[in-house]
């Protein structure tokens, strides 16, 4: 067999490299077609060798000689003792306490997710329930189901307002005091009956058939003005129920506590 | 340098307490035995201890630093950040090889010296030429192949600083200090493949730059 080529297609330095440094399997289809290169090739053999050469050379390398000593001085032995908190600290990043990086992201992961589960989902829930197809009479002339716990729906002419865990929606037509009318009415058309299930507040709609929690029902302004009443900032769970839910600030305390723990964390290594 | 008198001086500091501190796992490797006995001394406060440590390791690391941080003062100031580290560190020693120990501190002072190398490029080995890179030993009786090995060296020192950190530090820990693919792995925090890879890449680089010099390594 005539040698191969200077450079042929086929050349592989990286799996002559291997073979230089015993990194391919004796025996194996690489061992094999590694060699096979080297004999029939006279840039892959010199490679080889030239390879070979380097690594001779480099394990035979001088050491080089350090300019000044490395011993430490009494000031520094002082200086690079840890006292107090700097001890507490450097223990925080010491490895037995490794733990406590993926506890802090943990801890910041859940907080995250509390938060979202508080308001991102809910927000969706409102959202889909506003887009579905049953309409509200104050749209379309019709009466929404009423009674027997249907679930109250809005249709595309209100918009959900959104809220915690209880759904929110604010109800367009301006209410009237709570409890003033037994039946809201929009368009004047009653908007829904009131059923087991169905709390009705003034002119907002409290479905507790969902999710069991109330859902109030936004009328868009075209609604609002049909009822002749004047546009009201709607209101919310939170606005209205008194403050955030105990889920809002378990998942912020947790926020809290695994960022600090990772900076302090971060700190200590930056320490030590 | 091991059996010098201020070490086994050192050793017998504290006579009464060496038995105690030996670990329970009998220790065969007399130097091993002896540097657990100075890190237990230093631990317990005594810097003399630490600065016997010192000595005993600063020329070999600082050889190995300086191979994988090719600026000279940038060299120093990561072998003096690695013992203050250690020092720091004392009580984090789990048993084990102490040099191992000091050579790992050694490697990621070295590796945070390059980074920041990467952010504040400087003129690497600008006393390339001084006498800071000893002769080889042994052949000082042929003149002609002293100059042919130094010379080696400086060009394969030389293509060492153009080739990436990554591979650099590679190849010195597997070339010249010897460890293997699963240390270098576990030291530098990459992976196995990526360790071969580096040296594999980092040598056919070394092979690029000394194209036109490579009659000085066939001979």
């Amino acid at each position: 067999m005539s040698p191969l080529p200077h450079t042929h297609p086929d050349r592989d330095d990286t799996l002559v490299a291997r073979l230089a440094a015993d990194d391919i399997a004796p025996g194996s289809r690489d061992d094999t077609l590694a060699r096979a290169r080297i004999a029939d090739c006279p840039a892959c053999a010199e490679l080889h060798a030239d390879l070979q050469a380097i690594v001779a050379a480099t394990a035979d390398l001088p050491a080089p000689r350090r300019t000044r000593d490395f011993q430490l001085t009494d000031a520094d032995a002082a200086r690079l003792r840890r006292t107090g908190w700097r001890d507490v600290l450097a223990r925080l990043g010491s490895p037995s306490f490794a733990f406590t990086r993926p506890l802090a992201a943990g801890l910041a992961t859940l907080g995250i997710a509390g938060l979202l589960l508080a308001t991102v989902p809910f927000t969706f829930l409102a959202a889909g329930s506003a887009s579905a197809p049953e309409a509200l009479p104050g749209t379309n002339g019709t009466t929404s189901q009423a009674g027997g716990g249907a679930p109250a729906t809005a249709s595309p002419g209100f918009t959900a307002a959104p809220a915690g865990p209880d759904l929110v929606a604010s109800g367009a037509p301006n209410p009237p005091p709570a409890g003033s009318s037994p039946a809201p009415v929009a368009n004047g058309t009653p908007l829904a009956a009131p059923s087991p299930g169905t709390g009705v507040s003034g002119g907002t709609t409290t479905d507790s058939t969902k999710d069991g929690g109330p859902l109030y029902l936004s009328a868009s302004p075209s609604a609002r003005d049909a009822a002749g009443t004047p546009p009201e900032v709607g209101h919310d769970a939170s606005a209205g129920g008194g403050g955030p839910s105990a889920l809002v600030v378990l998942s912020l305390a947790m926020l809290a506590a695994g960022l600090g723990l990772g900076g302090l964390r971060f700190v200590a290594r930056r320490l030590g | 340098m091991l059996d010098s008198p201020r070490l086994t001086q050192a050793v017998r500091r504290w006579p009464p307490t060496v038995e105690d501190l030996r670990p329970r796992a009998a220790v065969d490797d007399p130097i091993q035995r002896r540097d657990l006995i100075l890190i237990e001394r230093a631990r317990a406060g005594d810097l003399r201890a630490f600065n016997d440590l010192v000595e005993l390791y600063q020329d070999q690391l600082f050889a190995l630093v300086a191979r994988m941080v090719p600026d000279r003062d940038q060299a120093s100031d990561a072998v003096q950040e690695a013992f203050f580290s250690a020092f720091r560190n004392l009580a984090g020693f789990r048993g084990g090889s102490v040099k191992s120990w000091l050579n790992r501190i050694c490697v990621n002072a070295a590796m945070d010296a390059q980074r920041a190398k990467r952010r504040r490029p400087v003129q690497p080995y600008p006393e390339l030429d001084d006498d800071n890179w000893q002769p080889p030993t042994g052949e000082a009786d042929d003149p002609e192949r002293l100059v042919m090995t130094a010379e080696r060296s400086r060009v394969l020192s030389e293509a060492l600083t153009q080739i990436t950190d990554d591979q650099r530090t590679a190849i010195v820990l597997f070339d010249v200090q010897g460890y293997d693919y699963a240390e270098i792995a576990e030291m530098t925090g990459v992976s196995l493949g990526t360790v071969k890879s580096r040296i594999h890449r980092g040598r056919l680089s070394l092979r690029g730059l000394l194209e036109d010099r490579m009659e000085l390594f066939r001979g």
